[in-house]
């Protein structure tokens, strides 16, 4: 722990009572309105990249400032009410605080001094760095996820380097000087590059690069080195008109380095470049150096087709193994038309590689097997992928691929396909094609991105297999929970019928500039399944059909906004800010340590303090010797009441000591939410349980096993209410249950905890109970988790009135489930009670849905 | 008014400002003109009339309460529009005072100022009504 964070940590010795209820539960509170304040922040922020909103540089300052003040606050607190468990913030706080305020005062921001960068460090804005080629890659492997040749960036400071130590710029300007002729001038030049001493730090670095890159791989491929230019790939294209140095060996790197520095200089690069200004700022040449793929198959795909960019197609070009032959346009290629909507069908072929007579397999028949070089599920990985990064880079794309020996798709390079960009009037005519559609939804919910997209609805919940959605797809849902983030990359829109901009899953989408709509009510209902749609996150419409692809709109304009110098400054902010990688509570990753965004740093400290919440009961041993109230109510179990404060009316607090509480003084609404559950006519069954000798003979046994040791079981019925959360410990029987609930307006603070343990019956009834909890618990849309006959059962974000449902059913459930273990013989008889559950309450019961 | 193309004129040093809302307006088939110079952008306003003119508080040359002066001596139909990073209750008193259609904070929801405009235009509207 470093000095600093010693510095924060919070005092309790000043208080001993510092760690009681109220305080905890007041450090909750704080903390949810700190987490919903940042988190708009980082929204308006982020909006503003989605084009939402117009900003200006003060308003960047403003929010930065304004983050770093809470995100502090928020660490403050989260150890004030856990004993300072996780002081380990304070370490990536500072370090991301720091990276901020350089990258906004104008500073190269982290790694500036770095020589070389490996690829799963780079991203998209780090092309001053390392170069357009590398930092595109680094966004296609490392956001995208899809796979790329290992490998690493020399950076631009490394080409400093190496020019500045051996004087070349003077020794260039004088051979430009004293030459005409071209060819001339650069055979001097490639002369003076060989000649070039390899600066030692320079050769440390890629030595210390190439050895990490072989210790990856765990074998030492052949290499490939080429030009990565700032400047190159973005503003023109430079394309082919650098140096790619292929197969190279290991001895060979320095040279094969030298002579794609010195291409920066070639007769070609000089008169494309128009200018003769060599100094080191004007294009400086960072380079790749990769793993050499083996290539089985090689090509081209254009997002658009150039010659009708309107058109809903993509066009491809391939070729057998590696492609350099079809890239300098000296072989022969098979050149495809593929449609832009999901399965991407074919529409056009045209087979002219001689490659087919050699490299097919000849079957035993003497056929040959096939006749194009691409499988329709390769034409489908190279289509999906490349509207992929089409969609994350903001424009159409030229993207080079490749498929190596075993069949993987391999991106080895994505860049901006140029295309005639949309007059206005074509614009004005788009839209006003869309508003002739038929509305299906309107002015329902909010933008989480802006932006609009065309393409068929799918229904997704976080139990589908997310990794199969397919691209292109409307994906519907009911809940914005942060588990369908998988999606997000391969959705054209998000809609979902809860949720608020200011959520997790609204920041993931704008990480992935996909268009959403959060809180569309019956959205589920009114998009069907497989219904073609038109989603306009600009003004919340939502329209049955499609126009000829609307994304033409956004991304064939002239003046991309994402690439202008503001909204650059903004992004590479909010990749400190913004992405979230812990988004697995459960996982060993989940730490202070591995936090690398203040999203990051919130997500974590949100989590940790609803824990902290639910092990109230365990954490304070001041809830034992706190004054409680016992509850006036006509259930069969006493509970006793501990108000943190709003919990109960002003005229029922209790003035004496064993004073009891009138249900009609409860004013916490999950409480009373649980109440009227529990009071439910019918929902005690108040039969006694059928014990046989087994069930107490293990009933007698059990208790000394696994509930001692665990305070919050040991005592009374206790909750613990305020008035919008309570914590509420049951002990029925010899079942325990516990219920922490927090309950607002705003969708994104709600939640549901509910855990079950224990029980007075052989384990297998008592599995067969839990496994009857669990079923009930999932009709009512909570994620369960089941070890044994423990329970736990969560649910999140959802609106007040649905979590307030919910909680009726949970009353309504405990009271129930009081004996069950003791009558469930069979396995048939979960399905039999469950119906029976159903029938007892649903007949009272608004339903939840 | 109603089917002629409505005229904008853009005004802010911020070259960001100018780029955002020129793709929004006209893609509500609004014909936008944008400066970052508040001197060239009053030599423009000078010889050619415009219905709308949103410019910025606070800039180097000239500010925005004066192209508000200006304009309404030039052109006493167009609407101003004043948008500002530094929102203070007195300076937009003052705009109001002065005559500004409206008067909004940085940074804002573009559609927020899309609304302020369409009222611009309605207003427009009715008043070129009246004259007949």
């Amino acid at each position: 722990m470093t000095a600093l964070s010693a510095f924060h940590t919070p005092r309790h010795s000043s208080d001993s009572n510092a760690l009681s209820l109220t305080g905890i539960f007041r450090r909750f509170q704080h903390i949810i309105e700190l987490n919903n304040k940042a988190l708009e922040i980082i929204s308006a922020m982020e909006e503003s990249l989605g084009g939402a909103y117009l900003f200006d540089k003060v308003f960047l300052e403003r929010s930065i400032a304004r983050l770093n003040d809470i995100i502090r606050e928020v660490i403050y607190n989260l150890n004030a009410m856990s004993k300072n468990a996780y002081l380990g913030l304070y370490e990536p706080f500072e370090a991301i605080k720091n990276s901020l305020e350089d990258i906004l005062s104008g500073g190269p921001g982290p790694y500036h001094d770095q020589l070389t960068l490996p690829y799963n460090q780079l991203n998209i804005d780090m092309d001053m760095l390392v170069g357009a080629k590398n930092a595109n890659l680094g966004e296609v492997c490392n956001r995208l996820h899809l796979r790329i040749p290992e490998g690493f960036a020399l950076t631009t400071q490394a080409y400093r380097l190496f020019m500045e130590e051996n004087g070349l710029l003077e020794q260039i300007r004088l051979a430009f000087n004293a030459n005409k002729n071209n060819e001339e001038v650069w055979r001097q030049v490639k002369q003076l590059f060989e000649k070039a001493v390899i600066p030692e730090q320079f050769e440390q670095a890629v030595m210390a690069a190439l050895s990490e890159l072989y210790e990856r791989l765990g074998r030492r491929p052949a290499l490939a080195v080429r030009s990565s230019a700032v400047g190159e790939d973005t503003e023109r294209s430079f394309a082919g008109q650098f140096k790619s140095v292929l197969n190279v060996r290991h001895e060979d790197v320095f040279r094969a380095c030298k002579q794609v520095m010195a291409a920066r200089f070639s007769p070609q690069v000089m008169a494309y470049l128009g200018n003769d200004d060599i100094s080191l700022n004007v294009l400086p040449m960072a380079i790749a150096v990769q793993e050499m793929i083996t290539a089985s198959v090689s090509g081209v795909i254009y997002t658009r087709n150039p010659s009708n960019p309107l058109k809903k197609e993509m066009v491809m070009s391939a070729v057998s193994g590696i492609g350099a032959s079809l890239v300098n346009g000296s072989a022969p290629s098979d050149w495809y038309r593929l449609s832009r909507t999901h399965p991407f069908k074919l529409l056009e072929a045209r087979l002219n590689t001689k490659a087919h007579e050699h490299c097919l397999d000849t079957m035993p028949s003497g056929l040959r097997r096939g006749s194009a070089l691409l499988t329709p599920r390769m034409l489908q990985m190279v289509a999906e992928a490349a509207l992929t990064i089409e969609k994350a880079f903001g424009r159409p794309q030229d993207i080079e691929w490749t498929f190596d020996d075993l069949n993987n798709l391999v991106i080895l390079q994505a860049r901006p396909l140029r295309l005639q960009s949309a007059s206005p009037a074509l614009q004005t005519e788009l839209a006003n094609q869309l508003q002739q559609l038929p509305l299906i939804l309107k002015g329902k919910g909010q933008a989480a991105h802006v932006g609009i997209a065309t393409g068929p609805v799918v229904h997704v919940s976080p139990e589908d297999d997310l990794t199969r959605f397919p691209v292109g797809a409307i994906a519907v849902s009911k809940n914005a929970s942060p588990a369908l983030s998988p999606i997000l990359q391969r959705a054209a829109a998000l809609v979902t019928e809860v949720g608020s901009p200011t959520g997790h899953l609204a920041t993931i989408a704008r990480e992935y500039r996909t268009p959403a709509i959060v809180g569309a009510e019956k959205a589920t209902e009114l998009l069907k399944e497989g219904m073609e749609v038109t989603v306009d996150a600009y003004d919340m419409c939502i329209y049955a059909g499609g126009i000829p692809d609307f994304l033409t709109m956004d991304t064939l304009e002239e003046d991309v906004f994402f690439e202008s110098n503001e909204v650059r400054t903004m992004r590479r902010l909010l990749r400190w800010i913004a992405p979230l990688n812990l988004v697995d509570p459960s996982s060993s990753m989940f730490a202070p340590e591995n936090c690398q965004t203040y999203h990051d740093i919130l997500r974590f400290c949100h989590e940790k303090a609803v824990e902290s919440l639910i092990h109230l009961q365990t954490l304070t041993p001041s809830s034992e010797t706190m004054s409680s109230n016992l509850l006036e109510a006509p259930i069969p179990i006493g509970i006793h009441i501990i108000d943190l404060g709003g919990g109960l009316k002003p005229g029922a607090q209790p003035n004496k000591k064993g004073a009891t509480v009138p249900l009609s003084g409860i004013l916490s609404r999950p409480f009373n939410a649980i109440l009227k559950g529990l009071l439910r006519e019918g929902a005690w069954d108040k039969e006694p349980a059928p014990l046989g000798m087994r069930d107490i003979l293990s009933g007698i046994a059990r208790p000394s096993l696994s509930l001692m040791g665990i305070p919050e079981y040991s005592g009374k019925n206790l909750a613990i209410i305020a008035e919008n959360y309570c914590n509420i410990s049951l002990r029925l029987g010899y079942h325990f249950n516990v219920i922490d609930s927090y309950l607002t307006a705003n969708p994104d603070n709600n939640y549901i905890y509910f855990r079950f343990v224990g029980g007075f019956a052989d384990e297998e009834r008592r599995k067969r109970r839990a496994s009857l909890i669990v079923s009930l618990l999932q009709a009512l849309f909570f994620r369960v988790e089941q070890h044994g006959d423990l329970v736990v059962g969560r649910v999140k974000m959802l609106d007040d009135q649905q979590t307030e449902n919910i909680l009726v059913k949970l009353g309504e459930l405990i009271a129930f489930t009081r004996q069950l273990d003791v009558r469930m013989t069979d396995d048939e008889s979960i399905d039999r009670f469950f119906d029976r559950f159903l029938k007892q309450t649903s007949a009272q019961t608004a339903s939840v849905e | 008014m109603s089917d002629q193309t409505i005229k904008l004129l853009v005004i802010d040093d911020e070259p960001i400002v100018g780029k955002r809302l020129k793709q929004a307006f006209m893609k509500m088939g609004m014909e936008v003109e944008t400066f970052t110079d508040p001197r060239e952008a009053m030599n423009t306003i000078k010889q050619k009339s415009f219905d709308i003119v949103v410019t910025d508080l606070k800039m180097e040359g000239m500010d925005g309460m004066t192209i508000l002066e200006e304009v309404q001596k030039l052109n006493p139909k167009a609407k101003v529009i004043i948008i500002t990073g530094y929102a203070q209750v007195d300076t937009a008193s003052e705009a109001f005072r002065k005559g500004v259609f409206d008067f909004i904070p940085k940074p804002f929801r573009l559609e927020e100022l899309k609304n302020i405009i369409l009222r611009a235009m309605s207003g427009a509207l009715s008043e070129s009504n009246k004259n007949i």
